[in-house]
Parts: structure tokens; sequence; C-alpha cells
């Protein structure tokens, strides 16, 4: 049986950023990117939300999970060979999370994958406040619009973002996802221009496939 | 000394099996909606932690659990439950929120993270701008001068680079492609240096001008580029003139 990710949330809850980073590149050795992604830092921090429930950890100790997560994230995207640009122009994506929501490991991997498959990409981080994130859409005008929430709470704001993207003159991809995306059902926001991510397996497909094909697969 | 129940100052909460409210205290009452069922002061993420460790076997148990953002705040509120079950029926569940030391420290850690993300964007925004300014000013290195019907000249500016010579050679060819041009001034009076990589690019641009028939004249050779220039072994087709002026009275005048 796999147990690495649990080994893996282990070492996050550890707190020893060192002990995780190399814990990690040892993953990275073996394992394409997209997959350490999804079926190991993943279900990682889904696993210490679990022991959270069983009652052996604290908030504090998810909180340095986190931390430790995101350190992990960030040192693995610098590594990262940034494909350079030749005179064609490459895609733009802007990503972030909406106003209140706090979760943001995700949506990181999110941009980590996107800047793997040569795209340029505008994270904004969590918590941006509408009129934040319209006035860097008009001014980076992206093809993909990635919107990421964990709560459910969120359900307005996602709604709301989306009727303001939807009016854009140059209809950017909207794409929806998150914690709030994998667990609930959200395909009545969909549409020409609007598409639930379900995770990033999901996202890789769509970037081999296009759209059909990874909305049939999951479906 | 008498034993008081009751006696916190603090929100406690008699509850069945079944999770519905018994009875609870006044300050329960002060910081909640009280309603029915006691479940529904929880964000949806704890029920099943509460359903598992609330019940009559467990006689005693200490747990966080969050609750539904509440008064002021737009995330779930961490709070400690200290459950005891009095008999196989009814439990007391006395909640104390978490510190709000810890929640300022979180709050802290979340604006420094905004910050460092936000300097981290305004980085990429500059060097993308950067990147920018450095294509542009490689484009504009080598501008193509028609001198004559079938002489041209390319003055080559700065550091031969290979992104520069990346920059340059599609434009060139694509000139020549045109028609007309039968020789090339590869003017180097304003060249410095000469890297590696930048050099075997330059050997393939004079390689590919030689394929599609135009002549290529290198001119303005400084002393210390000699060896450098030596390293490429150009095709033997490649002649030289000491200066732009040799080569424009050669061509264009004579």
């Amino acid at each position: 049986m796999d147990l690495h990710h649990e080994q893996l949330a282990q070492v996050f809850l550890s707190g020893d950023e060192e002990k995780a980073l190399n814990y990690t590149y040892r993953l990275l050795e073996n394992h394409p990117r997209a997959y350490v992604f999804e079926n190991l830092i993943t279900p990682a921090m889904y696993h210490v939300g679990k022991l959270w429930e069983n009652n052996e950890i604290s908030v504090a100790d998810e909180h340095l999970a986190t931390a430790i997560c995101d350190f992990v994230l960030s040192k693995i995207e610098s590594d990262h060979e940034v494909p350079k640009r030749r005179q064609q122009q490459s895609y733009k994506v802007l990503l972030f999370g909406v106003e209140e929501e706090q979760h943001y490991i995700g949506l990181k991997m999110v941009a980590d994958t996107f800047k793997e498959h040569g795209w340029r990409v505008r994270y904004l981080g969590p918590d941006l406040p509408m009129e934040h994130s319209m006035l860097q859409i008009r001014k980076f005008q992206p093809d993909v619009i990635g919107i990421s929430a964990a709560l459910s709470y969120r359900i307005p704001a996602i709604k709301k973002s989306i009727e303001a993207f939807t009016q854009l003159e140059w209809k950017p991809t909207i794409m929806i996802g998150g914690r709030l995306a994998y667990k609930f059902d959200l395909s009545e926001f969909e549409s020409d221009q609007v598409m639930v991510i379900k995770n990033i397996g999901h996202l890789t497909h769509w970037f081999k496939e296009g759209r059909e094909e990874s909305i049939n697969e999951t479906s | 000394m008498k034993r008081v129940d009751h006696s916190f100052p603090l929100p406690v909460f008699t509850i069945n099996k079944n999770f519905m409210l018994q009875s609870y205290s006044k300050e329960a009452e002060d910081s909640f909606v009280i309603p029915q069922n006691f479940l529904d002061l929880f964000d949806e993420g704890s029920l099943s932690k509460l359903k598992k460790w609330i019940h009559p076997e467990v006689k005693k148990v200490t747990l966080e659990a969050q609750l539904k953002p509440f008064g002021k705040a737009s995330n779930p509120v961490t709070c400690d439950l200290h459950v005891k079950w009095s008999n196989d029926l009814y439990a007391e569940v006395l909640l104390i929120l978490k510190d709000d030391q810890m929640e300022r420290v979180t709050t802290m850690m979340n604006q420094l993270r905004a910050r460092l993300n936000d300097t981290n964007f305004q980085l990429l925004e500059e060097k993308e701008k950067l990147e920018e300014a450095l294509e542009l000013n490689n484009r504009l290195s080598a501008p193509f001068i028609t001198l004559t019907e079938e002489t041209a000249l390319i003055p080559l500016f700065g550091d031969l680079s290979l992104d520069k010579m990346d920059v340059v050679e599609e434009p060139l060819l694509q000139r020549i492609n045109q028609g007309g041009i039968e020789r090339v001034l590869l003017d180097f009076t304003a060249v410095g240096d000469i890297p590696k990589d930048g050099a075997q690019a330059l050997k393939s641009l004079t390689a590919s001008l030689f394929y599609m028939g135009a002549s290529v004249v290198i001119t303005g050779v400084r002393p210390e580029q000699v060896p450098k220039l030596q390293n490429i072994r150009f095709p033997i087709e490649v002649s030289y003139l000491h200066s732009l002026q040799q080569a424009i009275y050669k061509y264009c005048v004579q």
C-alpha cells in the first residue's frame, strides 16, 4: 500500500522544512510533478485534516503543516526552468482565491502546473477583493481566469465573480477550482465560458485534450 | 466547601444523544443564536468530527471544533469543546473560544504572506518588462539598411549574445528572401564581446545567408575580436574588409 502521502503529512507536521524539502525532492525524482501534486501533496494535506478530525492534532498544527507545505511549493517552483519565451506569445492565466478565502495551497500547485505548460502566470494569492482582481484582470488580459475557494460560504462570491468576468469583452475562460469544486457539485455554474476543475489531474487532462474530453471523463 | 454546578461564566450546553439542546447557560445565549440542534452551531467541516467524538461511549473528551462564522468573523471560528456525559442520555458541553492571541498571530502571518506574494508579483512584472526591453534592444541591434539594389548593410551593435542572434536571424533571412540583395555587409565596428554560443549562431547565420545566395562581407573587425572569429571557422566564402568605408567604396561607389 502506498503510504507516501501519510509520511509526507507527518513530515509537514514535524515543522522541519529541510526534511520536507528533501522528502519532496526524492518523490520528484521518481514521479512527474503533476503526480506529486495530485497523488502525494494533496492527499497529504487532506490527511492532515483527517488527523484533526481524529482529534490527534490541533488547528495550530494544521497551520504549521500548511506553512511548511507552502515553503516546499515555493522552493520547487523556483527550481523550475522557465521555458524561454520565443516570438510567439504564450497563453496567459490569472489565478486567485475569492475574497475572505484563506486556503491557497491548491491554487499554488495550479499556478505551478500552468507554468510548467509554458503559460504566463499571474498568481495573486487568496482573499482577493473583487475590485482588485478586476483591476489586475483588465491590465493583464488573461485567456483563463482561475478562481479558487474551499468553503461553501464562498459560493456567493464565486457567483459574483463569474457574473462579472463573463462580461469581459475578450471572453476569457473561467475556471472554478479548489476544495469547493472537488467536494460539491458546481455544474450549475458551467457554461460555454465557465468550467469546473475538480483537481490537478483534471487540469493536466485539459491541457492535453481540450475541454470536451476532460468534461466527459469526469461526468 | 460546597461544589457548585454551572458556576463558570462560560457557555455551557446540555445535549442529548441526538445533539438536541436541552438547556444552556446565560453566557451561551449571550454569545450565540441558540439553535434546536447543537450541531447547527458548527461549520460543516467539523460535523463528522463532532459525530465521531460526542457520543455516550466516550465519557469525557476535549476536542477542537470550528464554529460557523458568527459576529464579525467571515471565517469559521475555532473553539475547544469539553464534553462530559453525566449518563447515557445527556452530556454537558463547555464551549471555550480559542484565545484570540492565536487568531491575531494567524492574521499577521497571512498579512506577511500576502506582502511577500505582492512583492513577488511586482518583481515578476518588472522582470517581464525587462525581458521585453531586452528583446526590443536585441531586435534593434541589427538594423537592415539597403545601400544599393544589390548591397545591404547590417551594422551589429553590442555583445553578440545567442539571444540577440536568435532575435535578429529570422527578420534578416526574410528580408533576403524578398530578393534583390546579393551582398550583405556585416559591420563589426560597434560589436563588443562575442561569446561562444553567439559566435556559433553567427556562423550558422552566415551559412544561411550563403545558402540563400547572398555573399557575406565582414568589416570593421577589431584586433581583439580576431581570435574569436578564428575559432568560429567561418565558411571560406566569407570575405573581410578592413573598414566599412572601404566596403562601401568598393561595392557601392565603383
